[in-house]
């Protein structure tokens, strides 16, 4: 079947970009070796190979896919809420109260002198959690109306509340030290550098999850695309499913936003690719948005701590490189969406 | 008792009074056509059977039993909604399309959902557009395949309720004429149908019941040949129109001009 040859498709293209991303790097890897250090083939490898695979890129790369695989999943599932293949996490006071939150932890907390180390380890990826879900919070409180969510209120409010933390944000970058400004940055424009197993043993299973799940809700977000009205007519309670589609894309924007900052576009780019490609209907588009857009991030990462080594573009700035044109270009293509 | 009920419905939105003391029945076997002048209460009467907008006064009933004691679900089972415009601005294939119509249908069987998807694009002659996408559609295709999908619905429900928004708007004549008679020829196989309409000759051609629709109240209410008279319309439409009846093909035709000013 067709839709099962673009799965098999995606997965192996996946699959060949894990592969080279653990491959490349300061030290160039052979496939063998990196199999070897996987565990797979009996090639005799250093341990240094063993170490620098299992233990630097391979994190880094299972962050990637999982993040990767979310934001485009999610941005499919914002689009057809919404209605608006223009949709995306940003639009839903994720992201500015995600970084409004990490913003005051690294500006405020070393001011007092508690920002080392371990607090700031913990309490940056929990406090990001945490403005992202107050952000998301406040933005659906202010758009429900008697019971009922306004998607075009939940925009307004989304966009407003983003406006008020950049403010904040700025705010606090006057205040902040220099290395404060630098971590802001890195923070702001995403970076999967911080990845290591203890960030995957919570990311991972959340990320992943989310991920799996979204495709039961598959039929009813095909219905939703009809309108509001007419999928309370075809059978599906609206609001809690709504409420349930809202509450998992904060939770999987604000566990990805805790663990690599904000990496735009790619919620926006794969599903708007793959509606292209494939069309609209869900059941296929949910699980190719997975495969595509972590295929996509892990190929960002890999360029971005590659092409200009040693030094690390961050990863959002080369997503916002590659995106932005590529959005545009699909902006004006006459048959979009 | 079978069937969808409004008793002294009275729908108030933001302080204005939009449908007052209306009572109708939809009921099996009859294809019932409200007609009225613009923001007559057609639509909102529409939308109160669809259970969008919950009574301020008055009640709903669905087979003797208030509307909400119906769950989402086992309406959905009964009665399908067309609306008067729809908002879909994602590029569907036509025919997976209507094949969202079966979503709520207990029947999920791939061999049912084929052949009710395939009968209901024959009788909407949109079985030609299966392969296109929605938005490449002209209006009036895209009001044959919208219809297509909500006969999907219920084409095999038990009782099956219609409620349909000016189902005809932006078709040609011949579309037309052959969804009120698909209309009527569902009524007969005990359909209950209830549909808005602007086109008084498309009424009284295929109408069993006729109601009169003016500022949110009902002004008649019955078969469609006693209900249509030339006093009724002017009532309805106000004294900036003549009506003028005429015989046409066994059926009382409208004929309608302004009237002149002084």
């Amino acid at each position: 079947m067709r839709s099962t040859h673009i799965l098999i498709a995606g997965f192996l293209l996946l699959l060949a970009t894990s592969l080279l991303s653990l491959a490349l790097g300061a030290a160039l890897l052979s496939a063998q070796q990196v199999l070897a250090a996987l565990g797979i083939g009996s090639m005799p490898i250093e341990h240094w190979v063993r170490a620098v695979v299992l233990d630097v890129r391979l994190p880094r790369t299972l962050l990637a896919l999982a993040i990767g695989a979310s934001l485009a999943q999610t941005g499919v599932v914002l689009q057809a809420l919404f209605r608006n293949p223009l949709a995306e996490q940003s639009l839903l006071g994720i992201s500015g109260g995600a970084a409004l939150a990490a913003a005051g932890c690294l500006v405020l907390m070393p001011l007092l002198h508690a920002g080392t180390g371990l607090v700031l380890h913990i309490g940056l990826p929990l406090a990001a959690t945490l403005g992202a879900l107050l952000g998301t919070a406040l933005v659906m409180r202010l758009s429900r109306k008697n019971g009922v969510t306004d998607i075009a209120t939940l925009l307004l409010a989304g966009i407003s509340i983003n406006a008020l933390a950049g403010a904040g944000i700025a705010l606090l970058q006057t205040l902040a030290s220099d290395a404060a400004l630098r971590d802001l940055t890195i923070w702001f424009y995403g970076s999967l550098g911080r990845a290591g197993w203890p960030q995957l043993a919570i990311g991972l299973p959340l990320l992943l999850g989310i991920a799996l799940w979204l495709p039961r809700e598959a039929r009813a977000l095909d219905v939703l695309l009809l309108g509001e009205a007419e999928a309370e007519h075809l059978g599906i309670e609206i609001e809690p499913l709504k409420r349930r589609l809202l509450l998992l894309v904060a939770l999987a924007a604000a566990t990805a936003v805790a663990l690599a900052g904000i990496i735009g576009f790619i919620g926006l780019i794969v599903p708007h690719l793959l509606r292209l490609m494939i069309g609209p209907g869900h059941r296929l588009l949910l699980p190719a948005a997975g495969l595509l857009g972590a295929t996509l991030l892990i190929l960002a990462d890999t360029a971005a701590r590659t092409v200009l080594a040693p030094l690390e573009i961050p990863v959002g700035v080369l997503t916002a490189l590659l995106g932005v044109p590529l959005f545009l270009l699909l902006l004006r293509r006459a048959d979009a969406p | 008792m079978s069937g969808l009920r409004a008793e002294q419905l009275g729908i108030v939105r933001q302080n204005v009074p939009l449908l007052q003391d209306i009572s109708l029945s939809v009921t099996a076997g009859e294809l019932h056509v409200l007609l009225g002048p613009n923001g007559a209460g057609k639509s909102t009467l529409l939308r109160a059977l669809a259970g969008e907008w919950p009574p301020q006064s008055g009640r709903l009933l669905l087979d003797g039993l208030p509307l909400q004691a119906h769950d989402t679900l086992a309406q959905a089972r009964r009665r399908a909604v067309l609306p008067q415009y729809d908002a879909l601005s994602f590029s569907l294939g036509v025919r997976e399309l209507v094949t969202l119509g079966r979503h709520p249908c207990k029947d999920q069987r791939t061999a049912t959902t084929h052949e009710v998807v395939d009968a209901v694009m024959e009788a909407t002659h949109t079985s030609v557009l299966a392969a296109r996408r929605y938005p490449t559609l002209s209006g009036g295709e895209r009001r044959r395949v919208q219809l297509a999908r909500v006969l999907a619905q219920v084409w095999d429900a038990p009782a099956p309720i219609l409620l349909l928004d000016e189902p005809t708007h932006s078709l040609d004549l011949v579309h037309q004429h052959a969804v009120l008679a698909l209309l009527h020829g569902l009524a007969r196989k005990g359909f209950a149908i209830l549909i808005s309409l602007h086109d008084l000759n498309l009424a009284s051609s295929h109408a069993d019941q006729v109601s009169l629709m003016r500022g949110g109240r009902m002004l008649a209410t019955g078969a469609a040949a006693s209900v249509l008279d030339e006093a009724r319309l002017q009532a309805l439409y106000g004294e900036g129109l003549r009506f003028h009846a005429v015989a046409h093909e066994g059926a009382t035709q409208w004929l309608s001009s302004q009237t002149r000013r002084q």
